[in-house]
């Protein structure tokens, strides 16, 4: 882990509570939700559906549950992953469409699974992007799409919390589609993970001699098969 | 919505704006005869966290005719976008123009939130004075504890309810549905609406002043009544309660469920608003707030449960609640907190029963550091009972201990303070593993209380006494936090403010005074230019006052009768304790009826 993501999420989960995995999207104006928000948020839903959610030891016992690697604020996502654990066995779907109940349209659990063998942090493979952007010099755009494409290696510099990093773009993007739609651009990166260290969507635009203004970002996170 | 996600952006904290929250209610727009928007003139995390506020949502919501929603004052980013933009505030549930409704009621409970009064209508696009809107504008109501004094803000509302809204508030829509369907004009309706008790209309009144001073408030019309009684509910048991309160997305200043268990606080603190206001003392039986707390819990899935009152201590059987509400909230994991706790032993067995095993910190408000003050404003503690509480406290293992004070206070000179220093090393002398946190307000005279005759301290007294505090502490067990003065100072000049401080107000804003509540954004320098300008004199609002002076609020009446504040602030000077008020054993007779 980087600075970049607190380890606060991580809850190391113990053998004799059941362990579900659970994905979700959101859209629309919850895309607003912080991270840190979004614990508070999920851990009183699941209170209220009435699942036999398993809580940590201490003074100040929380809802088992842990989200993988934070969203950023203003982003939608088509799948993001959280790990829960009850106390007692039940039907996956159950938990699912309980949980559901309690949440609003635009962030709901669409899969589960139970007893994930990893943690999600090493269970995630990597994270796709649809970058939608507006171009202003198309030309000097598809020049620099064609030279990062022939490229080996293209440095970047990212902030990473207090640190600024260098990190190689060509090692984590292992796929780009570019597509025209009016006179927007439409590019899709399949990013993957290497050594706990992820790139955010909007870092891609850092290899532009001019900048795409970015109008929206969606991300998915993908697990490990 | 893609024009606002544009806007949301471009803003710090876009979670404020964006509605979506577990028990909201959206109604059909077209389905019900009267639209409010519910507002309140602060931030989000500010406005959602008082209980009033949801009570009103809740009040409102509740009735098949009626459909109400939430506006807040913008962040200031936010705002400079709407005006940029040109593009009106919107309610948080459906993001519809805040003019579209029929209300625009305000709930108001702090006079520095006052300028966000303006940024609301104003956003809205909406004149501010009240003198500028015919029918075609929402009406614009307000209501809250601090609109008891009601005149500086007078200009901007056309009706003010003074009072708790339970019950007046079906009434108020009642009329005001009947006169939407006559089409008279706004006068026909004021005449109806100021039928109902509570009901306060200040366009009908017109305010006199004579040498720099408030004279007198006239009516206007023959039909304007002279005297606005407070309505209060007497039944607190049938109240509604909002049991599916909203559930914040994000984090707000009190994140945690509220119920109210007590309204009202028989101790007569000489100094305390509430204290006065909310009189008579009334509750809700253990089997009701039993109710509440389970419906909370389910609808809401809250960690914690604020049991809600002015003196938690006095609540009869106070043991016998907690240990029910452990009972039914065995491996739930529920916290339940009490506030205001007295500092005596008896607390500290309830605080036992709320943390189980846990001991973070209590909170004692002592307010003055001696006896002889606490004795002047009531607040009935003896030294001895104060330090036997803290020796059985730290005993049982808090260490954490937090002290509440008021400086500033009437009679109070350098001695106290100096003693109030000695207090606390005693303190830590008794436990040396102790941590004090200190904090200092600055006593403000409040309307309707038996101090409100005095003077609001000056600024060198008050700083000269900080710095008393400050050098006299010096210790790594303490630490001490002060209220601003510049803050206290425009408290002090709006709690017992005229209608002249609408126009000051008015143009505070203009000049760009935003959210004075918040010391990052209080520029006191603006207000002092205006007084200024306007040749106003802010002393005459800070000062002491006469007895016999008439005051900008003498026409409201909370049912506490002059003559009996006036005595009580003899026996002030006297250092003379009133005992707990108990009805039909110990009565004062301040005026107040226990019966409706």
């Amino acid at each position: 882990m980087n600075g970049e993501y607190p380890v606060i999420f991580v809850e190391y989960l113990t053998m004799d509570k059941i362990v579900y995995r659970l994905a979700f999207y959101k859209k629309g104006l919850l895309k607003y939700i912080s991270s840190i928000d979004m614990l508070n948020f999920m851990s009183r839903a699941l209170r209220r559906s009435g699942l036999p959610v398993a809580y940590s030891q201490g003074y100040n016992p929380r809802p088992l549950i842990s989200l993988g690697l934070p969203c950023p604020v203003g982003i939608e996502s088509k799948k993001e992953w959280l790990d829960i654990s009850l106390s007692y066995y039940i039907e996956k779907g159950d938990v699912l469409n309980k949980w559901n109940k309690e949440l609003p349209k635009d962030l709901q659990f669409f899969d589960v699974m139970e007893s994930p063998k990893s943690s999600l942090i090493n269970d995630t493979y990597g994270i796709n992007y649809e970058l939608e952007i507006f171009v202003v010099d198309e030309i000097s755009f598809l020049e620099d799409i064609e030279r990062f494409e022939k490229s080996n290696e293209v440095y970047i510099l990212v902030r990473r919390g207090e640190k600024i990093k260098e990190i190689d773009l060509k090692r984590h993007i292992y796929n780009m589609k570019i597509e025209k739609r009016d006179n927007k651009y439409n590019i899709e990166l399949k990013t993957k993970k290497i050594e706990d260290s992820i790139i955010r969507g909007e870092e891609f635009l850092e290899i532009f001699t001019y900048k795409p203004l970015l109008i929206n970002q969606i991300r998915e996170v993908i697990l490990n098969v | 919505m893609k024009d606002l996600e544009l806007i949301l952006n471009e803003v710090e904290k876009p979670s404020r704006y964006i509605g979506n929250e577990h028990n909201i209610v959206i109604k059909d727009w077209n389905k019900v005869k009267l639209k409010v928007a519910l507002a309140f003139p602060d931030l989000y995390e500010i406005g959602m966290s008082h209980l009033g506020f949801q009570i009103i949502y809740y009040l409102l919501n509740n009735r098949e005719d009626t459909l109400c929603e939430r506006v807040f004052a913008p962040g200031i980013d936010l705002e400079n976008l709407l005006r940029d933009r040109k593009l009106p505030l919107f309610s948080l549930e459906t993001k519809r123009p805040i003019n579209n409704f029929d209300w625009l009621a305000f709930s108001l409970s702090y006079e520095l939130t006052y300028s966000g009064i303006l940024t609301i209508l104003n956003l809205s696009h909406i004149p501010i004075f009240s003198k500028n809107r015919d029918e075609s504008y929402p009406l614009i109501i307000a209501g809250g504890p601090t609109v008891l004094n009601p005149e500086p803000i007078a200009d901007f509302f056309d009706v003010i309810f003074i009072g708790e809204a339970e019950e007046a508030l079906n009434e108020i829509i009642d009329v005001y549905l009947e006169w939407k369907e006559s089409k008279e004009n706004k006068t026909q309706l004021f005449k109806e609406l100021i039928k109902i008790k509570g009901i306060y209309i200040p366009s009908l009144y017109k305010a006199i002043y004579e040498k720099d001073k408030f004279k007198e408030l006239i009516p206007l019309y023959p039909w304007a009544p002279t005297k606005i009684s407070r309505r209060i509910v007497y039944d607190l048991e049938k109240a509604p309660f909002p049991t599916r309160p909203i559930v914040t997305i994000q984090q707000v200043a009190h994140d945690r469920g509220s119920i109210e268990i007590m309204r009202g606080c028989q101790r007569s603190c000489r100094f305390c608003f509430a204290g006065y206001i909310y009189r008579p003392k009334r509750y809700r039986s253990i089997e009701t707030i039993r109710k509440y707390a389970k419906e909370m819990f389910e609808n809401t899935g809250y960690e914690e449960i604020s049991l809600l009152s002015l003196s938690t201590n006095d609540y009869p059987n106070i043991e016998k609640l907690l240990d029910a509400l452990n009972h039914d909230f065995e491996g739930k994991y529920v916290n339940f907190s009490l506030p205001s706790l007295r500092a005596d032993k008896f607390s500290l067995e309830l605080a036992e029963k709320v943390e189980k095993n846990r001991k973070a910190s209590l909170t004692f408000a002592i307010e003055a550091g001696t006896e002889r003050l606490r004795k002047v404003i009531n607040k009935n503690l003896r030294e001895e009972e104060f330090f036997k509480t803290l020796d059985v406290a730290f005993s049982k293992g808090w260490n954490n201990i937090k002290l509440y004070f008021m400086i500033g206070l009437p009679t109070e000179t350098d001695e106290d303070i100096y003693e109030t220093v000695d207090l606390i090393k005693k303190i830590i002398k008794l436990n040396r593993r102790s941590k004090i946190h200190l904090s200092f307000s600055i006593f403000v005279p409040k309307p309707h209380t038996s101090f409100q005759w005095e003077k609001f301290e000056d600024r060198e007294i008050i700083e000269r006494r900080k710095s008393i505090l400050r050098k006299g502490l010096k210790s790594k067990n303490i630490s001490i936090d002060f209220h601003d003065y510049n803050m206290s100072y425009l408290e002090a000049i709006f709690s017992r403010g005229d209608r002249r401080l609408s126009d000051i107000l008015n143009l505070a804003w203009q000049m760009g005074s935003r959210f004075e509540s918040w010391t990052e954004f209080l520029k006191i320098d603006i207000w002092e230019r205006i007084f200024n300008d306007l040749n106003i004199d802010p002393q005459w609002y800070i000062e002491e006052k006469s007895l016999d002076e008439p005051l900008p609020w003498d026409h409201i009446s909370c049912g506490v009768s002059k003559s009996y504040l006036i005595k009580e602030r003899e026996k002030a000077y006297k250092g003379e304790e009133t005992p707990p008020c108990e009805w039909g054993i110990s009565c004062d007779f301040c005026g107040v009826s226990h019966y409706g």
